[in-house]
Formats: C-alpha cells, structure tokens, sequence
C-alpha cells in the first residue's frame, strides 16, 4: 500500500480539494484506495457525503488500531472506501503524548489496512504536531499544495526544518502549485519557475477555478460532475505525475 | 467497496410480479431509485454428457462487443463464486481452442475432447439500483435482474424464470442491507439462493442436465430369465447408440462416434459369448448387422484415435518440430473426413434406419412363454458366473504363457480376452456385490489399458509407415516432415518397450491370489457348463 500525505501547514491551500480528487481517479484507474479525512473539520468527508463519526472516537481508534477497518466506509465509487473524520481528532495530540511511542501512531493504526488497498490518501490537519509527524513517519509521498505567494513558499521552506529535525524515515516531499490564478502577476511569475530553493514542484499545477468551489454544493469529485473542466484536467494530469513518482 | 453479496430470488410466490413491479415496489418499500437499465444474453454451455454440470461447474459466454466473455462459476458454492473468466475472440468449442490461462487449464481435464455445445440461453434484463440515506449517500446497491430462458435452438421460445435481487451491501453499512434483506424476503417472498438459479433456468424450458450416461448400469435380479436380462442390456445398449448418432453423423467430437462403437462391441459381444439364450435366427440376423456397422465405423475412430495421440504427441514438441508436422496432421484430418463421409452415408441409410427400427421392435417384445432356446430360461446369474469364470480362467491362461519375447500378437490376444472379461463384469454388475466389482474392474482396467496402449501404439506404427509411403506417392511433402515422422516412429517404439516393461506388473497385480480369490468366490465353481461359445 501505498501512502500519500496531503499537508501544508497553511491552510485553504486545497488540500481537501487534492485529497479527494486524487483518491477518486486512483480508485478510478482501479487501484484499491482508501482515504483517511485526518482533518477534525471534516471536509473530505462532507464531500463524501458521510458522517464524520467514528465509533468510540480516536480513544478506540489509537488503542485498538486493530479495528481500524471497522470504521471504514464505502463511498459512492467503486474501490473507493474512507476513513471518515471525527471530531475527536483534535485530540489526537493529547491522547499521543501520552503513548511511548507516539511517531508510530499512524503506521500502527494503517497496518492491518495494507493488504486490503493499494493506496491511501491522508487528508492532513493543517498544523505541525505529533500527530503529522507520526504521519512523515510512515507516508511514502508529502503532496504539498503551495499557493504561489511569498508567504506559502516559506511555509515550505518551515517544513524543511521540521523534516530535518525527524529522527524517523523521511518521506517524497513533493510541492505543487495549488489555486494559481494566471490573471494575477506574482502568480505567474512564481508558477512559472519549477525550482523554489531546494525544491523541484511538480510540472502540474491547480488553477484556482469556480468549478473546484463547486464541489461543496455538488458533493462530487470534480471529474464527476466537471469532467472536462480545466482544473479536472489539471487533477489528471497532477495523478498521473504522482502515479509514476511513486511507481505504482 | 462491497463487502458482501446476498442473491435473494424471487421465483416464490411473487414470481408470477413483473420486474417492474418488483421494481416498483423497491422504489415504494425501500426508496430505492433506479439507476440503469440493461439487457444481456449469456449462453451456457456443456458437453453433450454434461461434464461441467457432473463437476458443480457452469461455464457461461457472453457476447460483449464482437469478443466473447467467458465465464466458469461454481455452482454447488453457496455464492455462486465465479472462478476464471477469460475473453476470446468467440465462443470456444474444444478447451484446446482457448489461449493459454487458468480457465483452459481448469478446463482440460474436464472436458477432453468432448465439444461445448450451447445447453441453454438466458436473457437478463437487469435495472441497477441504489438506497441512499438523507444526505443522498448510497448505502445499499441493488441489482434487480429478470432471467429468460430459451433453448439454444430456438432462442424465440422464451421461458420466464423469475427475478434475482442482488442486494450489494457497502462497507460501513451493513444495515442498510439487513434491513432491505428482512423486507424483501417477508414481504415479497423471496428466497436466499445457492445454486437454484441453473436448475430453475432448465426448469423453465423443460430441460435437466445431467442424465446422458454411456455406462451400463442394467439392474437385474439373479433368478431373472437369461433371455429377459440379455434384451434389457441389448436396449440399453441400442439407446446408446441412437443417443449418439446425430453426434456422430455431424462428427461434433470423437466421442459420440467411440460411445456408439462401444455400444456396438458389447451388443456383438453379448452375441458371440452368450449363445442358446436368443433363438439362433435373431442372433445370425442382427449380429451381422452389427457387425456391419463395426466394420462402417472402424476406418473412422482408427484415425480419431491416430489424430488425439497425435495432438497429445505434439504437445510435448518444440514449436519448430511441430510444424514439420503440419503436413501429416493436414494428411491426417483429410483422410479422417472422407472416412467419416463414408460412415455418416452408412448411417444415414436405409438399412441401418431398418436395423435400429427392427432391432428396436424385437427388444420391445416380450419374451415367450415357452422357451424354445436351450438356455433362455436359464437363470441370468447362473450364465454370468459360468461366463465370467471361464473367460478370467482364459486370460490367466494366456499371460502366463506371454514372455518378454512373446509376438505382439499373443499380446494382442490377451487383449481381446480381457475386453470380454470386461463386458461381462459390466453387463451383470448389478448380480454380485458391489464393492468385488469394483476392484476386479479397477485391476483389470490397468491391465487393459496397459494391452491397449500397446496395441494401439503397434496399430499406428505400421499405419505410420503406410501413411509415408502415400504421402512419398503425393509428393509435395517435405523431407523434414518425413524426418520428424521418423522420430514419431522412434517414439512410437519407445512408449510400446515401456508398455511391454510395465506388462508383468499389471498382469501380477491381475492374477495376485486376493483377486483370484474374488474370482473364485463369486463366479467359480459354476454348475452349467452351458452357454458356450
């Protein structure tokens, strides 16, 4: 199994909006996915059209990581299941601080789920805590979602620091341009660029687009309900880059 | 994703309830929406004596956009589990057709060289639904699907079967498809279903599989007059044979042609072992008819066993090799065809039509009051043992005298000697207790098939050098194919020195003293020395 974190520590960078679309054409190219809305907000889920509850809360979730698939829930696709968000999740951070080995929380808890699906897409809280820490520790790819401002590239270059202070196994970073707005100047120029200091982003970028907002009133992935749509589009392209990065 | 599939069938008291009222009531009952509709034709196939339905399989053929999607499902399962499916080109009619896969390789055993031919056509027409809850989340999938079956000779004549509902449960909801599960079952009286579907399809037409049988499994009972028993064999033998004739005449496989021949063999051999039980008149009469259509049917079946051991042959080449061999194979199958021209001429004609109507009207009388033969009246057991006895006692003459340097010929013998022992166990199995049979025929089957492997293997080495000369006289065939026919022969003597080596163990373990003591106990020391050839 796979795993892709989709994490900024920014928020309303379309993280959401990336975790869905990508786990939906994942499973629509066959693949076995799971999406895991880590994000106490809820969003992936409310896309989903499920409850955000999970049986017990994060308490049974971390100390019976055995029964993580028990929550598990279809969607409305085929191959396509979730792991739907909890209020609870904000407390992640306290029940973790507590545990002896808190970097390994999310290993143990995905687990038993790895022979079941091909890949799965963790929806991140936008924060720097344990809790994405835990997720760094066992994710095989960081999809980071930058907008294409000053302030958003520092945000990238903070998670560098983070990342060079872990003790534990680094995942793919992988940044790519999220809500570029063409009509805009700063935009352009920083898209336009491939290399942002130590990073090399992604060569698909995301158009910030009415359509992608669309998908709160149409509770859909957009290459559901806007199939031909430039920012659907730019989704498929952005799936099949990250496909053959993580070789899968 | 699905985490479980539950059919429920609606063949009950509903069945008589259209799909669209069933749908209906799924939209009223359950607030399901409907989601798509379809129609599909899948076509199931089988041997002509039901191999797959005999091993709890059912291989269905679907038509899907000028390819053919296969299918192989289990059908004793309680899920009905699809095991392989595979896309050809079209609709295969020997496993050897297929590519190279899983399904081909479940399937080769089964079927051998027996053809698939279609048993039954189902139309389904199928509406995709789904249960949402108040978010318009699906929480529950059902596939409502309405089955027609035909026969595939005439796919007009339509028989409804009933309405299948597959309720698709989704992962995380598993109420939802308990519920609508309890609903469906009391409420529209439907039934969970294994294996139901396949029976109620055939049902619908008026058909069951299963029931083609070339084994002789005659009951008799050991006071039953001889000439009684003899006729009941002899119909069921001549059922045999009318059974495979237009399988024969069409050459759909080699075995409708090997079972009619095997049916012919034993009628004669019934005649030439059991004399003065059938008045002598009817006996000259029909057995010269039979002996006829041995003589028809031989050329035939000699080259249908040449082409099978050839194909098994072939197999074991390179590719290379293989296709020196074309030439011969291509030789091979023009001869087998104007062979079977001549038998299927034979077979349409007028005085084999009279054969079987004569043959059949004899059989069909019931036997006199007065006995006229000398041992018509005979009690059936008394003859079989008498026979059996005699013939076992015969064999074991003949290979004791065979030794390593013995002529093919006294093999040959031998063979034909068992063929008789091995009729007459089966003819009058159902006199003796089960279990002795059954390890008298087993010994004596590996005995047989150690003297026929033999034979055969004689028979084609010197058919192989004639088939030379007559390809030498055609000319046009290349001198590689005739150096590769060589090897064929080389390993023609190979397998034969193998079969001759194996000889001594097979005829030990048939002579060894706890089968002789079988023989003994159940067919020895008969007193009618009677019925003699």
């Amino acid at each position: 199994m796979k795993i892709v974190a989709i994490y900024n520590v920014k928020g309303g960078v379309g993280k959401t909006t990336a975790a869905v679309n990508l786990a939906y054409l994942a499973a629509r190219d066959g693949l076995r996915t799971l999406i895991w809305d880590l994000d106490p907000q809820a969003a992936a889920t409310f896309y989903f059209r499920i409850k955000p509850k999970i049986k017990g809360g994060v308490k049974r979730l971390v100390h019976e990581g055995k029964e993580a698939g028990d929550h598990v829930r279809a969607t409305d696709f085929e191959h396509l299941d979730m792991l739907p968000a909890d209020l609870s999740y904000r407390k992640m951070e306290l029940t973790l601080s507590s545990e002896k080995k808190p970097d390994r929380l999310i290993a143990r808890i995905v687990k038993p789920l790895a022979t079941e699906y091909d890949a799965l897409f963790i929806d991140c809280p936008p924060s720097i805590s344990l809790v994405t820490e835990s997720v760094f520790a066992r994710a095989d790819a960081l999809l980071v979602p930058v907008v294409p401002t000053t302030l958003s590239l520092r945000t990238l270059a903070q998670l560098d620091e983070v990342m060079a202070a872990l003790s534990t196994r680094k995942p793919l970073v992988l940044p790519f341009f999220s809500m570029v707005d063409n009509r805009k100047a700063l935009h352009k120029q920083i898209a336009g660029q491939r290399r942002h200091g130590a990073h090399d982003f992604l060569a698909s970028a995301i158009p910030c687009a009415s359509s992608v907002e669309r998908m709160g009133v149409e509770r859909n992935p957009l290459c559901v309900f806007a199939r031909t749509s430039a920012a659907a589009k730019a989704f498929q392209q952005l799936w099949s880059e990250l496909r053959a990065r993580l070789g899968c | 994703m699905f985490e479980s599939t539950r059919r429920l069938a609606v063949f009950g008291s509903h069945a008589t309830a259209p799909l669209d009222g069933i749908v209906s009531w799924l939209v009223q009952e359950l607030g399901a929406v409907a989601i798509s509709a379809s129609s599909r034709i899948v076509t199931f196939l089988d041997t002509f004596d039901w191999r797959c339905h005999d091993n709890d399989l059912a291989l269905s053929c679907e038509a899907v956009a000028g390819s053919c999607s296969l299918a192989l499902t289990l059908t004793a399962s309680a899920t009905g589990t699809t095991v392989q499916t595979l896309e050809t080109p079209r609709a295969p009619r020997f496993a050897r057709e297929l590519p190279e896969s899983p399904l081909r390789q479940q399937l080769t055993p089964i079927l051998d060289v027996r053809a698939l031919l279609p048993v039954l056509q189902v139309r389904y027409d199928t509406r995709q639904m789904a249960v949402r809850d108040h978010e318009a989340k699906t929480v529950l999938r059902i596939v409502a699907e309405e089955a027609w079956a035909a026969p595939p000779t005439h796919p007009g004549e339509e028989a409804r079967v009933g309405v299948t509902l597959s309720l698709l449960a989704l992962r995380g909801y598993p109420k939802a498809a308990r519920k609508a599960a309890k609903a469906i079952q009391e409420k529209l009286g439907a039934v969970e279903t294994a294996d139901g579907f396949l029976a109620a399809a055939f049902g619908a037409i008026g058909r069951a599989p299963g029931g083609y049988s070339a084994k002789l499994d005659v009951a008799l009972a050991p006071e039953m007059r001889a000439d009684q028993a003899l006729n009941a064999i002899f119909s069921k033998l001549l059922d045999t044979m009318e059974q495979n004739e237009a399988g024969t005449i069409a050459d759909t496989d080699p075995e409708f042609l090997h079972d009619f021949r095997v049916a012919v063999r034993r009628s004669r051999s019934i005649f030439s072992q059991i004399k003065g039980v059938l008045p002598s008149a009817i006996a000259a009469k029909f057995s010269e008819e039979l002996r006829w259509l041995g003589e028809v049917t031989g050329p035939t079946r000699d080259l249908d066993v040449y082409l099978i051991t050839m194909e098994d042959y072939i197999q074991r080449l390179p590719a290379q090799v293989r296709s020196y061999l074309a030439p011969l194979i291509a030789f091979l199958r023009e001869k087998q065809q104007a062979a079977h021209q001549n038998l299927a001429t034979a077979l349409k004609s007028e005085r084999y039509a009279r054969f079987v109507q004569q043959w059949r009207a004899y059989l069909n009388t019931p036997v006199p009051q007065h006995v006229e033969t000398p041992f018509g009246a005979t009690a059936v057991a008394e003859i079989a043992r008498n026979r059996i006895w005699r013939t076992f006692r015969r064999a074991v003459k003949e290979g004791i005298a065979i030794s390593a340097q013995s002529p093919a010929c006294q093999l040959h013998e031998l063979r034909i000697t068992c063929k008789k022992l091995r009729y007459l166990l089966e003819f009058f199995q159902s006199l003796f207790p089960k279990d002795d049979m059954k390890a008298l025929v087993t010994t004596l089957k590996a005995l047989q098939d150690n003297l026929g492997s033999f034979q055969d293997l004689e028979v084609q080495r010197a058919k192989l050098v004639q088939l030379a000369e007559e390809m030498l006289a055609l000319r046009g065939t290349p001198v590689r194919t005739f150096f590769a026919m060589g090897q064929l022969f080389a390993s023609f003597e190979q397998r034969q020195q193998a079969d001759r080596e194996e000889f001594q163990s097979k005829f030990e373990a048939f002579i060894r003293a706890e089968q002789s003591e079988l023989y003994r106990r159940n067919f020895g020391g008969a007193a009618v020395t009677a019925a003699e050839p």
